[in-house]
């Protein structure tokens, strides 16, 4: 902390926390340095929290940030917003890691050779006007899609200034675009209601990852799909690869790759034929000859009739696609049949919304490769770069780089020095998103606005400033004469937002912000009281416009497009297709070098910091691969070696490589990483669409018979322990009869009060482990004897627990498996809640990974008291994968507690199981015997980079080399509720205490309260048939009740 | 080399000495009192003149954190368009309108320091009905401010006990 950030009170605490003292030594005079000014709205060490909007992908998620003392300390979802529901993806959460990352451009900087010199912002608007004055109208504009003020005022500029703008982004869904313009006139990305759908069929969208908008979708999806009274969604994987959103699943068909489009076209003969809607298309449909579309693909037919039947269902199914993982040559044409089946299905207009459609990204590949084609014909004369790094995220061919260096003026307005920026000569960064001021409309009648949450890390400068302040100096007249961007926005949002939007819901009455308002009110003009209530909304909707008749649908454009299969090139011997898949943590690879997302263990394969490369078990054996081999991959377009992964959800016939590492540049944890999987491929364009080819290479898979062992974690199988358990659709019916949907959302009432479970948990007796639980007590085992109770008997009869008085809660955790899409966003959630140390990849290579939630990712869950049946998948089936989040389970009788010889590990009157950092002497008796393995042990003492150090929360101590730490329901939450109720003489209402992962979980999988409480919602939920604990045949008694996951129809246990 | 042989136990000693308490009993943790970049006298301000502690410490009932007085807050007081007005003849003053002109904060010494895994909210205590002296002593009588109670946990815990006050680990170390 440097003396110019004096707004930044050094209270007690925080610094400290940041400092990362520890112990009873204190290492020199501390200095207080208090405000100058004190801000009205602050109270030192109370948090302060702002809305506003993500904008770490184009969905637009709302936002809420939590600050201490002038830093943003925690992301958490804004639940206004109707894009994310009050929740946010590991992305979002990651979002302060781009914030106060160390590699950001920390001022504006001017290339000097090699190097680069520090400028002032002064000078650099001076260099950027004289640059564009000498190179005229052959100048180009390249930026991200952008939505509202800041796309408006790019407009404008570019427009004032002669310049013209391209639009790039690289995941923008170029072909769903094309095939709504060709089909039904509207080139655009339709909005999905998955809350609506109870047949879901994807062709290759990963919509639970990073298509469209994944956290609004994954919200709908567990809606429409997890067990609730009696019924069960149905979710269809249609392509040759499973990523996290395929593996969630009932059914996969892995049809051969460039294949999808048949089965769409397939499914909608049969939807016709059942009675859909064919209309127009009708005498297109009776030439689909089912049995030989099924053929070519490679999927049974009668499984793709059977599917489609139960597709045929009135409007309430959705089929998706392409995604990126099934954008082929045939794109625009998977894209159309896809439209054609929902059309045909009578989905248009009730789960697919062209009326209402997504932002989504912008532009086209085509236009930046044109870009780059210009660029080495020496057309132009200066670019200007905002948002996308081409360079980087598409193949542009091997003369992209000199294309660039042909350019004569290059500016680069991007935070980080990415590949593109790093050939820049000048650097002009923007702020983070959570320092700037904007809006964001992500879709029509949603408006959400961004604004600073702190003052700025480094000495940047907002782009839209910067833009005003260019054309002021360069003369150039703009249609506004606001001097900054915030009264440009406030301008544009007084003309345009707020008569459409009209009077917005009053704050709560006796609110401080009531108050507030209740007296300004006569003071300001009814825009700046409308202005300052939005403000506080983060987000405001405009009435919905009314949904439009359903479009009609152009037969003759679906004559003229083309069905037939693309091939996939490759040289002599390339036997495996190639499919390149986004990232879920790096989206298009401009989040890599985020430490926390880094070091997220991927969903799927739970490996981090690198890339690897998806085979099927099957293909891996033949080749003697294991995982951790050594893989040399090769395509017409380039050669990579990497780790091998053996993946049950891929077809024997492909490989699979994730987009988003093998960075260039970008910054430290990002760079030479991995493998840019896009560096295999060839800068093709599909047509029409005018997207980038990204499936369209054979590639050759060599054994290089070398090893490493691979920085990962998890088990692939649970090895007979029935750690994640299952049941079928009938067993679950009679367990839960009630429906559990009004106790996990509030807004969805339904009277479950008064459920008697069926079952009762805690099955102890005929238990397997029974024999082995009284053999271990015969010989000094855990515990009393088995207790038939659940988590609200505690303490158990005949135990005693210290201080424990009646009088306490109990806190407790529900966890639906059934909910539970294994999306990892809660365990990003608890790196930033808890300040976990980052270990990198060498650490976790050994086994010292921290994460208090993690992910267990189980593949072969058709196992039974210790058989590991091996499923491999065959074509048609459903891959058996399970999803558990391991936390600690807060056991009643925790066998981590009595082993511990310095009482650091004990029991809270209130059923916490905790662990007290300063008595810790780092024996690991306690880690050792847990048998969840929810203990961490820090082995060194971990570091944050400034300023990442300014994101540690100063309300959870830092641990150093040699303490024990693991999940503590996060303790500092439920202190803080406690205290406030306190003060406010009330008590603690259930569902006020919301740990960081049960906040952030876009699938409300999680529930957190007392559980002696049987109004509690997490009673309630825990009261179901489906309940069980982890291991309770160890006796235990953990606090978490896990419900079961439900199997699809038909799937045996 | 001769020298070294008698210094580790004289380092030894004052070690022990500082782990059973010694330096801490004696106030600031580093023996003494420290000097502060203004002597602010709190006899004179919480004593003479009787003004409540909350004036300055405004956050101590709502907080976590006390809270230090704002650079403002005795500019309020003592300082009308940037130059002394009230005890203008005092150097402490002459000190405040310097660095209220300068606008840099006054770098306090911190006196009263728990280590960084022990939370202490100061509202619930204060809205205990816990006076600011049972803490931190007699401060409208110094002079210069010591800390008078050694802050160590079976201080706390005493207290507690007193009370009737949860006492277990996980109420302040997490």
């Amino acid at each position: 902390m440097t003396m110019e950030r004096r707004e930044f009170l050094k209270v007690i605490g925080a610094a400290g926390a940041g400092a990362g003292l520890f112990g009873c030594s204190t290492q020199g005079p501390e200095r207080l340095l208090p405000y100058m000014i004190a801000p009205e709205d602050v109270i030192p060490g109370v948090a302060t929290w702002f809305r506003t909007t993500c904008r770490e992908c184009p969905a637009g998620c709302g936002m809420e940030i939590r600050t201490r003392e002038g830093r943003a300390v925690k992301a958490e979802g804004n639940p206004l917003s109707p894009i994310g529901h009050g929740r946010l993806c590991a992305r979002g959460q990651a979002s302060l890691h781009g914030l106060y990352n160390p590699d950001r451009i920390p001022q504006a900087l001017a290339r000097a050779g090699e190097d680069w010199e520090p400028i002032s912002w002064d000078e650099a608007e001076q260099r950027l006007v004289a640059a564009l004055q000498q190179a005229g109208g052959r100048t180009v504009f390249l930026t991200s899609g952008q939505s509202g003020t800041m796309d408006r005022l790019l407009d404008e500029w570019t427009a004032a200034f002669g310049i013209e703008r391209v639009r790039f982004d690289a995941f923008a869904l170029e072909p769903v675009r094309a095939a709504n313009r060709l089909l039904f006139g509207q080139d655009v990305l339709p909005s999905h209601d998955f809350s609506n759908a109870e047949v879901v069929v994807s062709f290759g969208a990963d919509f639970l990852e990073t298509w469209l908008s994944p956290v609004d979708y994954a919200h709908g999806f567990t809606r429409a799909h997890a067990f609730a009274n009696g019924r069960r969604g149905r979710f269809v994987w249609v392509g040759p690869h499973q990523s996290l959103t395929g593996l969630n699943a009932d059914d996969w068909l892995p049809a051969r790759p460039g294949t999808e489009h048949l089965v769409a076209l397939a499914m909608a003969r049969v939807v016709a034929d059942q009675g859909g809607q064919a209309g127009p298309a009708a005498a297109f449909l009776r030439q689909v000859d089912v049995g030989a579309y099924a053929e070519q693909a490679g999927v049974p037919e009668e499984r793709i009739r059977q599917i489609a039947r139960a597709f045929a269902n009135g409007g309430r199914s959705l089929a998706v696609g392409p995604g990126v993982s099934s954008s082929s040559r045939a794109a625009t044409a998977l894209a159309a049949a896809v439209a054609l089946l929902n059309y045909v299905a009578g989905n248009i207009g009730r789960t697919v919304r062209l009326d209402r459609p997504e932002l989504g990204s912008g532009g086209s590949y085509q236009a930046v490769r044109d870009l780059f084609a210009r660029m080495s014909r020496g057309e132009i004369g200066a670019l200007l770069v905002y948002g996308p790094n081409p360079l980087y995220s598409v193949p542009l061919g091997d003369d992209a780089a000199a294309a660039l260096e042909r350019v004569p003026f290059i500016a680069s307005f991007n935070t980080f020095l990415d590949e593109t920026s790093t050939r820049a000569h000048l650097l002009l960064p923007d702020h983070h998103f959570l320092e700037s001021w904007g809006d964001y409309v992500p879709r029509p009648g949603v408006y959400s606005l961004v604004q600073p949450v702190m003052n700025p890390v480094f000495q940047t400068k907002q782009t839209g400033d910067v833009l005003l302040s260019v054309a002021r100096r360069a003369g150039v007249a703009l249609p506004t004469a606001a001097a900054t961007f915030y009264d440009y926005l406030r301008e544009t949002w007084q003309r345009d937002v707020f008569p459409r939007v009209g009077p917005l819901p009053e704050p709560p009455a006796g609110s401080a912000a009531a108050m507030e308002a209740a007296a300004a009110q006569a003071l300001q003009s009814p825009f700046e009281n409308w202005w300052r209530r939005a403000l506080q909304l983060g987000v405001v909707t405009a009435e919905a416009p009314a949904p439009a008749a359903p479009p009609q649908l152009s037969a003759a454009a679906l004559a003229q497009l083309d069905f037939s299969v693309p091939e996939f090139r490759g040289g002599e011997g390339a036997e495996y297709h190639l499919i390149v898949y986004p990232s879920y943590r790096f989206y298009d690879g401009q989040l890599a070098n985020r430490p926390w997302l880094q070091e997220l263990p991927d969903p799927i394969s739970k490996l981090s910091w690198t890339s690897w490369v998806e085979v099927n078990p099957e293909t891996a054996e033949r080749l003697g691969l294991v995982e951790g081999s050594i893989a040399e991959v090769e395509t017409p377009n380039g050669r990579a070696e990497l780790l091998v992964w053996p993946h049950p959800g891929i077809r024997p016939d492909t490989i699979a490589i994730q987009l988003g590492q093998g960075h260039e540049a970008l910054g430290r944890y990002a760079q030479n990483r991995g493998v840019n999987a896009a560096r295999l491929l060839a800068p093709e364009v599909e047509q029409p669409s005018g997207g980038l080819v990204w499936q369209q290479a054979r590639a050759t898979l060599r054994n290089t018979g070398r090893w490493q062992r691979p920085p990962e974690s998890g088990n692939a199988t649970q090895a007979g322990r029935e750690i994640a358990r299952a049941m079928t659709l009938e067993e679950a019916r009679r367990a839960e009869p009630v429906s559990l949907a009004a106790t996990l959302a509030p807004d969805r009432a339904e009277a479950a009060h008064g459920a008697e479970p069926a079952a009762g948990h805690g099955e102890a007796a005929g238990h397997p482990m029974e024999a082995v639980v009284q053999e271990l007590q015969g010989v000094g085992g855990f515990g009393p004897a088995i207790v038939p109770a659940g988590p609200q008997d505690y303490p158990p009869p005949g135990t005693h627990y210290g201080e424990y008085t009646a009088t306490q809660p109990r806190w407790a955790m529900a966890i639906d498996l059934e909910r539970c899409i294994g999306c990892s966003a809660c365990v990003t959630a608890c790196y930033a809640e808890n300040n976990i140390g980052i270990v990198g990849p060498d650490q976790i290579r050994q086994g010292r990974i921290l994460h208090w939630i993690r992910i267990e990712r189980y593949f072969y869950g058709h196992e039974r008291h210790g058989e590991d049946a091996a499923h491999t998948a065959e074509a048609g089936e459903y891959t058996p994968v399970r999803f558990i989040p391991m936390l600690c389970q807060h056991c009643g009788n925790a066998p981590c507690e009595p082993v511990c010889p310095v009482y650091a590990a004990y029991h809270t009157p209130d059923g916490l199981n905790g662990q007290v950092y300063n008595r810790c002497v780092g024996t690991r008796y306690c880690a050792n015997n847990c048998p969840y393995k929810v203990r961490y042990f820090n082995w060194y003492t971990w570091e944050w980079p400034e300023p990442l150090n300014w994101q540690l929360n100063p309300d959870v101590t830092v641990r150093e080399k040699g303490v024990m730490e693991k999940c503590t329901f996060c303790v500092q939450r439920i202190r803080d509720a406690q205290h406030r109720a306190r003060l406010e003489g009330r008590s603690v209402p259930d569902g006020e205490i919301v740990p960081a992962c049960a906040q952030t979980c876009p699938a409300e999988a999680i529930v957190f309260g007392n559980i002696k409480d049987p109004n509690s919602r997490v009673a309630r939920i825990a009261a179901s048939g489906r309940g069980y604990r982890v291991l309770e045949g160890l006796n235990t008694q953990p606090g978490i009740v896990y419900l079961q996951q439900v199997l699809p129809e038909g799937v045996e246990a | 080399m001769q020298r070294a042989k008698w210094a580790l136990p004289a380092i030894g000693v004052i070690a022990i000495l500082a782990g059973t308490g010694f330096v801490a009993q004696g106030g600031w943790p580093f023996g003494g009192t420290p000097e502060q970049p203004i002597a602010f006298p709190h006899d004179v301000h919480a004593g003479t003149l009787q003004i409540p502690c909350m004036y300055c410490h405004y956050t101590a009932d709502r907080s976590p954190d006390a809270g230090i007085p704002s650079v403002q807050t005795c500019a309020g007081c003592h300082l009308a368009g940037g130059q002394p007005i009230v005890g203008a003849n005092r150097p402490g003053v002459q000190q405040l309108a310097q660095y209220w002109q300068r606008g840099v904060p006054i770098p306090w010494v911190r006196i009263h320091d728990l280590p960084d895994h022990a939370h202490f909210p100061h509202m619930m205590h204060v809205n205990a009905g816990i006076q600011c002296q049972e803490c931190h002593g007699p401060v409208e009588t110094m002079r210069e401010v010591q800390q008078v109670a050694s802050l160590q946990m079976g201080w706390c815990i005493n207290c507690h006990q007193e009370r009737n006050v949860r006492i277990d680990c996980f109420v302040c170390h997490y």
